[in-house]
């Protein structure tokens, strides 16, 4: 989902997709996309000429970010240990 | 074509945390590289996910020692089969909200999609199970990189699967 972290260790073809964490094909029971980012993530097979190739998918997600939510209930255990530790 | 941008959605701390992870990792100097070797319509497929996702009669991935370290995520793997429905699977990650997946498999792992495509004739196949790792792994990522990783490698390779997409969610 972060295509600059996707580079830096080393995967080998990246399709980068402007989608909210836990949905990175699409919206429930929106096939129409799930089916575009799977196809367009597949076509990079062909379409990647070296190690590294990024491709930027142009799909724009149907909510803007304030209306998006994808945080669990439930802080990440990690969350919870750098507010302990004042670090955040 | 237009840059996305990975932090849309994120928020400003989200943001800060990755980009410093980014700036003080190691960047791979050496990216792996296989040369695809058969058309896509020919290739036996198949999809890894990181969402945590395992089926309801293995082991689920490992919450609870998440919340007591916090700084650690479970680092072992599940073998997911084609054609499982949401009602069969278990999904366990501490970082998302997985009541979408609960609803959609195909938001994070798009089963029905690419049983679609192999109907169409877009692959030529799909591997007998899918993969999942928990995308959360702390600061220490040794045992997926030692160890998990080959071990998917060579289940895939058994299967003669030719092409994989790892989706993170």
């Amino acid at each position: 989902m972060i295509w600059e972290f996707q580079r830096i260790v080393g995967m080998p073809r990246i399709a980068a997709i402007e989608h909210p964490f836990g949905r990175p094909f699409g919206d429930v029971g929106d096939k129409d996309t799930q089916g575009k980012v799977l196809l367009s993530t597949l076509k990079l097979f062909e379409e990647a000429d070296r190690a590294g190739y990024i491709k930027h998918l142009d799909l724009i997600w149907h909510q803007q970010p304030k209306e998006t939510i994808w945080h669990p209930t439930e802080p990440a255990p990690i969350i919870l240990k750098l507010k302990k530790a004042g670090l955040i | 074509m237009r840059e996305v941008d990975s932090f849309r959605f994120t928020g400003k701390m989200i943001k800060k945390f990755v980009l410093d992870m980014i700036e003080n990792g190691r960047e791979q100097k050496s990216i792996p590289w296989t040369p695809r070797s058969k058309k896509i319509s020919k290739s036996r497929v198949s999809l890894v996910t990181t969402a945590g996702i395992s089926m309801e009669t293995d082991t689920p991935f490992d919450m609870e020692t998440e919340r007591k370290k916090g700084d650690w995520g479970d680092p072992s793997w599940r073998l997911i089969k084609h054609g499982s429905k949401i009602e069969h699977l278990n999904v366990n990650h501490l970082h998302i909200d997985t009541t979408y997946i609960k609803k959609d498999l195909n938001v994070a792992l798009p089963i029905d999609i690419i049983e679609d495509f192999l109907q169409k004739g877009i692959v030529g196949s799909i591997s007998k199970f899918h993969y999942s790792i928990m995308g959360y792994q702390g600061s220490d990522t040794s045992h997926l990189i030692n160890f998990s990783g080959p071990e998917i490698a060579k289940s895939m390779k058994q299967d003669n699967v030719d092409l994989a997409i790892l989706a993170p969610v």
